[in-house]
């Protein structure tokens, strides 16, 4: 790892026990540690995050890692756009179902917003252009609507049909 | 395994969204991708007639008096109370909704408009809670509509974190919404003739404004700087744009300003020479820029942080060496450097060292491909891995058939190794993707490089 050589490391306690230690700023991505480093001050204690895997956290420290220097974003943007993923990112998205879905709650649950807008848009990038039927099939969700309820629902929002 | 997530995390997903169909398609996966994906979906109207069939049945009663005829069909309770779902409001999409829904019943008849635009303004008063308002009076196509003087607007009104407006809609309005909005995180405003009273408060009780937009319309600049002289230093995004550059001295307070977007033809920018914007990280001209030497000082004075600056066509090598000097921190930059300063380009990628990406000019008396492809390849820092290549005049097609293949093997042989990715932009794109098509399939398949076209940027 890089970065300013003085800089103290987090250790970080997984759901199994796992400890990680990262620098100071690599944790600092997350908002929630961010806050807990700054109320706790300078302590050699580990941090636990009983919601997170070793190996969902590895990942995380990855991400965090790679993006290290970058700009804390300015404002949550509305317009963001699903087609301008760059390399780096789309490459560490390349995981099975279960591991994109366990980064989605991880980036949520430690709020590290960019890595919960890259997880998100990979899903929905996955989403895009599916039937309801080819959706369930590729997320394994059963359908619980009655037939007359999925008839209403398509109906109050057929005007949305061809847009 | 099943893929079950929380509310917030499906919200996420589903937000990025952008097609209505999709959403749609969404809606009828199950009971919980319903919910969530009705709520996106209906954050912005869009069937006037589901909305209407919704009135009160004295708002009915009203439209009845007027002889507006309304679709008496909807027996069954809506599967949702999708009112309640609307975040967003544009004054004019909603008359041109009342327009559709009037086709068949006069639509030009001025009383029938506003009538039924009036009892859709008293509903959704009453029962949501808005967080973009779009009020923009020179589009209207009926009078100005009250909002704020109907029951509920205090309470529909006073989370609003965008407002996009004229400057020409009722002083009332404003009034009432200085009284009421003290959130709005995002302001465009459209500088028009006439300036309302009321504006001014409006921007000045503001407390937490991040992103302000104003667009100039008139010729008449100076009634621009009371109007925003007691604005907050929150904003951290500006955009200004118009035909007449407007006085730029009152950014000078927004020192936690980071994006900084100019849109003014055949301006120096004389003003920017006497500020500092310690915390600035994005600046973009949209426009040539004529007079260097403010942008120099600048530089000087708040250039460090810099990480985009964008210079659009401006062609002056003072000002290219003046980055080089003083912004040292950029990673994306867009300038003009002519062919025979191209030691100017070493200069820049020796000062800039974290500097990824480059926009430039090629062709004609601009850099040529075979000396900008060997600076790049010889001297870009570490990270760099994008050129942009905008052709103004024609491409040397000995190059692109012959000398590709060494450039793009000395690229590989770098460390770290990063993919390059190259872009022609103009309309030599295809001409040059057809001169070099067996060297570009074969960098790119071995992911050496990656190529692409733009017609225009």
């Amino acid at each position: 790892m890089t970065g300013a050589p003085e800089q103290r490391n987090v250790k970080l306690t997984s759901s199994e026990g796992t400890e990680f230690k990262v620098e100071r700023d690599v944790a600092e991505k997350s908002v929630l540690l961010k806050n807990m480093l700054e109320d706790v001050g300078e302590s050699d204690m580990a941090i636990p995050l009983p919601n997170v895997t070793g190996p969902i956290l590895q990942k995380v420290i990855e991400y965090c890692i790679h993006h290290r220097d970058d700009p804390v974003p300015a404002h949550d943007d509305d317009t963001k756009k699903t087609d301008d993923i760059d390399d780096w990112d789309a490459e560490f998205c390349k995981v099975d179902q279960g591991t994109l879905y366990e980064l989605i709650l991880a980036s949520n649950y430690l709020d590290i917003k960019p890595l919960l807008d890259l997880t998100c848009k990979t899903v929905a990038n996955m989403i895009k252009g599916k039937s309801p039927e080819e959706i369930r099939k590729t997320f394994n969700i059963a359908n619980d609507f009655t037939p007359e309820e999925e008839e209403q629902v398509r109906r109050e929002n057929e005007w949305c049909e061809g847009r | 395994m099943p893929f079950q997530l929380p509310y917030e995390c499906l919200n996420e997903i589903l937000k990025n969204l952008k097609v209505e169909k999709d959403l749609r398609s969404c809606s009828l996966v199950n009971h919980f991708w319903c919910e969530v994906s009705i709520r996106i979906l209906w954050r912005n109207i869009h069937n006037y007639n589901l909305l209407i069939g919704c009135f009160s049945d004295e708002s009915k009663e009203i439209l009845r008096k007027n002889d507006i005829i309304i679709s008496t069909s909807t027996s069954k309770p809506l599967f949702f109370d999708y009112i309640k779902f609307i975040k967003n409001l544009s004054v004019h999409d909603t008359v041109c909704g009342v327009l559709k829904f009037l086709k068949d019943q006069q639509p030009d008849d001025d009383n029938k408009k506003f009538v039924v635009t009036q009892e859709i303004f008293k509903m959704l008063m009453g029962q949501v809670t808005l967080k973009k308002l779009e009020f923009c009076s020179r589009r209207f196509l009926i009078p100005n509509i009250p909002i704020t003087t109907y029951p509920g607007a205090k309470d529909c009104l006073k989370n609003l974190s965008e407002f996009d407006c004229s400057s020409n809609i009722d002083s009332e309005i404003f009034y009432q919404m200085s009284r009421i909005c003290h959130n709005i995180e995002s302001l465009s405003i459209t500088l028009e003739d006439i300036i309302s009273n009321g504006l001014a408060e409006l921007i000045s009780v503001q407390k937490n404004l991040k992103c302000l937009n104003i667009l100039h319309e008139s010729s008449d600049v100076m009634y621009v700087p009371p109007l925003i002289a007691n604005i907050n230093d929150t904003v951290i995004k500006l955009r200004l744009e118009g035909r007449y550059l407007i006085p730029l001295s009152f950014i000078s307070k927004l020192i936690n300003l980071q994006e900084l977007l100019l849109s003014f033809r055949f301006e120096g920018f004389e003003d920017m020479e006497y500020m500092t914007l310690p915390n600035l990280q994005i600046l973009k001209f949209y426009y040539n820029v004529l007079i260097p030497k403010p942008l120099i000082i600048f530089f000087e004075n708040s250039g460090k942080n810099l990480r985009v600056l964008d210079l659009h066509n401006t062609n002056d090598n003072s000002l290219n060496l003046a980055v080089a000097k003083f912004c040292s921190n950029l990673r994306s930059l867009r300038t003009v450097i002519l062919d025979v300063e191209s030691t100017t380009l070493k200069v820049i990628l020796q000062g800039c060292q974290k500097l990824e990406s480059i926009y430039l000019l090629c062709g004609s008396n601009y850099l040529n491909e075979s000396i900008l492809l060997e600076i790049i390849v010889n001297d870009s820092p570490r990270n760099f891995h994008e050129l942009k290549m905008d052709y103004v005049g024609g491409f040397d097609h000995i190059f692109f058939q012959t000398a590709l293949a060494p450039v793009f093997r000395r690229w590989e042989n770098r460390t770290p190794k990063n993919t390059l990715s190259l872009f022609i932009i103009g309309i030599c794109g295809k001409s040059i993707r057809r001169a070099s098509s067996i060297v570009i399939k074969k960098f790119q398949k071995s992911g050496i490089i990656k190529f692409g076209t733009i017609n225009s940027f």
